[in-house]
């Protein structure tokens, strides 16, 4: 098996290659074959990297532990629905899964693109193909999964007990996948350079992709927050781990990037600005691809750990010096003609966003890179922690939040200081008023007070314009109303849809700040029958169970929850002991309301199982976190579903074709 | 007169940051303690503060590591004994040097951490200023007028015709 599973690598290696010469070829010597044949190449990578992958599958459920990466990643006593799991949890396994992501995603981006994008297509192919071809090179060179092993083990290691939780099942992939989509709106970019195409073609799909990509990274932050949250065990979601900030960058230069695109499609401006932000979140991406791998910077994320750190480092360093040298060579055809007419526009102010986003991936960045620079300096690794990012990008972040609710109020070319007045005037008398009414109540912290406010802000602002628009619409075309909103949605669902993401943003935030600053903690020591008090909430410790499974020693405790001295749930707390690992794995019991979730989690239980020690925390709203993912999905659905008139466009474009003369395809 | 407008809501935004950065830099968090057997709300605080010197950039508040359950009971012990949060951490960095705390101290060479963001953003500000005024510039030419070099020739056009007609005529082979 391991040789069929290295014979589809190698051919997908010599697929990928050939998928990168021939359309870039096939333009410049006129031969319209071997632009097809590059097409076709790229999706057969797809197949031979989808054999690849159901070898690997396969040996896994087969224990086939000659294959030294199924050996070190799975056992006898690992129940099977790990399967998937470990096939990406090393750092083999997760190249192929890569390899195996971008050889989808390209298959797709070459198989959708209408036939008018010309020249912009083969180029784009080539781009993506030589990414393709530098990861199935180190994949086979320097970390094959399909290595065997002279001497068979009869049991291999296991997978880290960690990442035994349904969050990993989808965590990682989104955002490996993410991470790697990356590559697509970047090689568009390119594409779009070298075939001098670089308006509106490049606009949209750019546009297109640039969200896919954004919307797979951000699902995949918000999957990795989540599991943190369930089995980390500290009760926090986000740690500004040096691999979360690594994802976090170039989803923030993504969001930079789609909202700029859209100055580019309206006013036919930020040209320049546009590929300069591609090709940065590209260097933002292999950056974290170089995090994921190097173990340069001290993280807790480590699975993946091994030494082709400086492979990947190298990676973004000549990808960095080519796309620009490429932007610098193109530049002439670059430059905007329009010029801005006012400060207080809709561009004005995505310049604004741009700016803050930026600003936040820099202080990330610069938070990550840190410790390497006081050592270069000699003063030894100084680690940054949380309160130097939430001190700095806090403030940016409101900033942005702010700017969410003004932003869209702002029309485009000009606006002027009394329609944001009047446009604003509802919005923003809203959030002064629950600003003061949570400074009345008791709310003191100003971080907190204007987190609320402003999130209010934006809130209301889009409320406000989805009720004028549906009755403009509902005055204009009559109907119903909610027929009316539905019409409203689809006739400009780009906008529309950008407003169910700000929404879904704005939970984000609510959560944030609520869990930030209004989380009560305690550590208590309590025998059977004892009750401990947090918040509103008042727990009772029932009893502890211990079930011995053959990899693993599981331990619950129960405990009965009261809220105001009423009994209301029954909480089961889950810890595994897995003494191959030597390692303890904890689920927290959480309750979670969108008021405020319990987060029961037990320790050091005594032997006779009498008494146990917990930690107890009150999260306020973090429950709109994890309703915030959904929505996002749902809006960004909504802004990418393809308009109607656009499919008309890719219907009459096949009458333009002339029929090619035969003989000229050799 | 509207640039001064825009401006000025700019610097505002800038000038509440950094106010709020200063303000809330050492605040001390103020919240309801209870006093379990050893761990208080004050202790968690501080534990967030304190980082486990052997598990890669985690607080002793979020690791699981055996120092970290140790230097937390340390920081329950050292409150009991009637110290300030100020000479608890103080103790830590005796202990294990200044790389201890969670947040780089705001001076010395750690200052250059907490500077250079505010450098940056300067720097894009200025950016921004430039960019506005090098496209407030009425605009030269039309956008038909530009030079040829944005627009493919039409012979490549016509030759991408026909690799796309190569391709229909194979759409069966996809």
């Amino acid at each position: 098996m391991a040789e069929l599973g290295q014979a589809a690598l190698i051919i997908a290696l010599a697929l990928s290659a050939y998928g990168m010469v021939t359309p870039v070829l096939g333009v410049r010597r006129r031969v319209p074959s071997l632009v097809v044949s590059g097409r076709r190449a790229t999706y057969l990578t797809l197949l031979s990297l989808a054999i690849a992958t159901t070898v690997l599958v396969i040996a896994f459920l087969d224990n086939q532990f000659n294959i030294q990466y199924v050996a070190e990643h799975s056992n006898l006593a690992m129940p099977r629905i790990y399967t998937w799991v470990a096939f990406y949890a090393g750092n083999e396994g997760s190249l192929l899964y890569i390899a195996l992501s971008l050889s989808l995603v390209s298959a797709l981006v070459m198989w959708t693109s209408p036939s008018r994008l010309g020249t912009l297509r083969p180029y784009t192919n080539s781009v993506l193909m030589l990414i393709l071809t530098f990861f199935l090179v180190v994949m086979i060179t320097l970390a094959n999964p399909f290595t065997e092993l002279v001497n068979a083990p009869l049991d291999g290691q296991g997978i880290n007990p960690l990442l035994q939780h349904p969050g990993m099942f989808f965590h990682p992939p989104l955002l490996m996948t993410g991470l790697i989509s990356v590559s697509v709106p970047f090689a568009l970019a390119m594409g779009a350079m070298l075939s001098g195409r670089v308006d509106d073609d490049w606009v949209d799909i750019g546009r297109t992709w640039g969200i896919i990509a954004w919307a797979l990274l951000g699902a995949g932050l918000l999957l990795g927050a989540w599991w943190a949250y369930t089995i980390l065990g500290w009760g926090g979601y986000w740690a500004w781990d040096p691999v979360e900030n690594a994802a976090l960058m170039p989803w923030l230069g993504l969001t930079a990037f789609i909202h700029s695109i859209m100055v580019q499609k309206r006013r036919g401006m930020f040209r320049l600005w546009n590929m300069v932000l591609i090709n940065v979140t590209f260097v933002l991406a292999s950056f974290g691809m170089f995090i994921n791998r190097g173990g340069s910077v001290p993280s807790v994320h480590s699975f993946g750990a091994s030494t082709l750190g400086w492979i990947f480092l190298s990676f973004m360093v000549v990808a960095a010096v080519a796309s620009f040298s490429l932007f610098i060579h193109k530049m002439s055809i670059l430059k905007s003609v329009e010029s801005l007419e006012s400060t207080l526009s809709r561009e004005a102010s995505f310049l604004l966003n741009n700016l803050l986003l930026l600003g936040v991936a820099f202080v990330t960045l610069w938070g990550v890179i840190f410790p390497l620079i006081s050592q270069f300096f000699g003063k030894g690794t100084i680690t940054v922690g949380q309160p130097f990012y939430n001190q700095v990008n806090g403030p940016l972040f409101l900033a942005l939040i702010f700017l969410m609710g003004v932003g869209p109020l702002l029309p485009w070319r000009h606006g002027s200081w009394a329609t944001l007045r009047k446009a604003i005037a509802l919005p923003g008398s809203v959030a002064v008023g629950v600003t003061v009414v949570l400074a009345v109540l008791g709310v003191r912290q100003p971080y907190a007070l204007l987190g609320f406010g402003v999130s209010t802000l934006v809130a209301v602002s889009i409320f406000q314009e989805w009720v004028r628009g549906t009755i403009a619409r509902k005055r204009a075309s009559g109907g119903s109303y909610p027929m009316a909103f539905l019409g409203l949605m689809s006739a400009n669902r780009p906008r529309y849809g950008g407003y169910i993401v700000h929404l879904a943003i704005v939970m984000l935030a609510f959560g944030v700040v609520g869990s930030s600053f209004y989380d009560l903690e305690s550590d208590v020591l309590l025998s059977v029958g004892q009750r401990a008090t947090i918040g509103d909430y008042e727990i009772e410790f029932i009893r502890t169970d211990v079930t011995p499974f053959s990899d693993r020693t599981e331990r619950t405790a129960t405990v009965d929850v009261y809220k105001n001295g009423k009994y209301i749930d029954t909480m089961v707390a889950w810890q595994g002991v897995y003494p191959a690992f030597r390692m303890l794995s904890t689920r927290a019991a959480i309750r979670s309301t969108p008021v405020d979730d319990l987060y029961v989690m037990f320790s050091e239980v005594q032997p006779d199982g009498q008494s146990a020690a917990f930690r107890l925390l009150m999260n306020p709203l973090v429950w709109w976190m994890w309703v915030a993912g959904p929505v996002m999905i749902l809006g960004t659905v909504v802004a990418l579903w393809p308009a109607r008139q656009r499919a008309v466009a890719y219907v009459t474009r096949p009458d333009k074709a002339k029929p090619l003369p035969q003989g000229t395809g050799g | 007169m509207r640039l001064a407008h825009a401006w000025r809501v700019v610097f505002a935004l800038l000038t509440i940051s950094l106010a709020f950065f200063l303000l809330t830099a050492n605040e001390p968090d103020t919240v309801h303690a209870q006093e379990p057997y050893c761990a208080s709300q004050r202790s968690a605080e501080l534990s967030k503060q304190i980082l486990c010197p052997q598990c890669s950039g985690q607080t002793i508040h979020q690791s699981q590591a055996p120092i970290a359950q140790d230097m937390r009971a340390r920081v329950c012990s050292l409150i009991d004994e009637g110290l300030s949060d100020e000479e608890i951490l103080d103790y830590f960095v005796a202990r294990y040097g200044e790389n201890v705390l969670a947040e780089p101290p705001k001076s010395g060479f750690s200052l250059t951490i907490w500077l250079i963001p505010f450098v940056a953003m300067g720097l894009g500000i200025g950016g921004v200023v430039w960019a506005v005024k090098v496209l407030r510039r009425p605009a030269g030419q039309p956008l038909s007028a530009r030079p040829a070099a944005s627009a493919p020739s039409p012979g490549l056009d016509r030759y991408m015709d026909m690799v796309d007609s190569e391709m229909e005529g194979h759409a069966s082979d996809d």
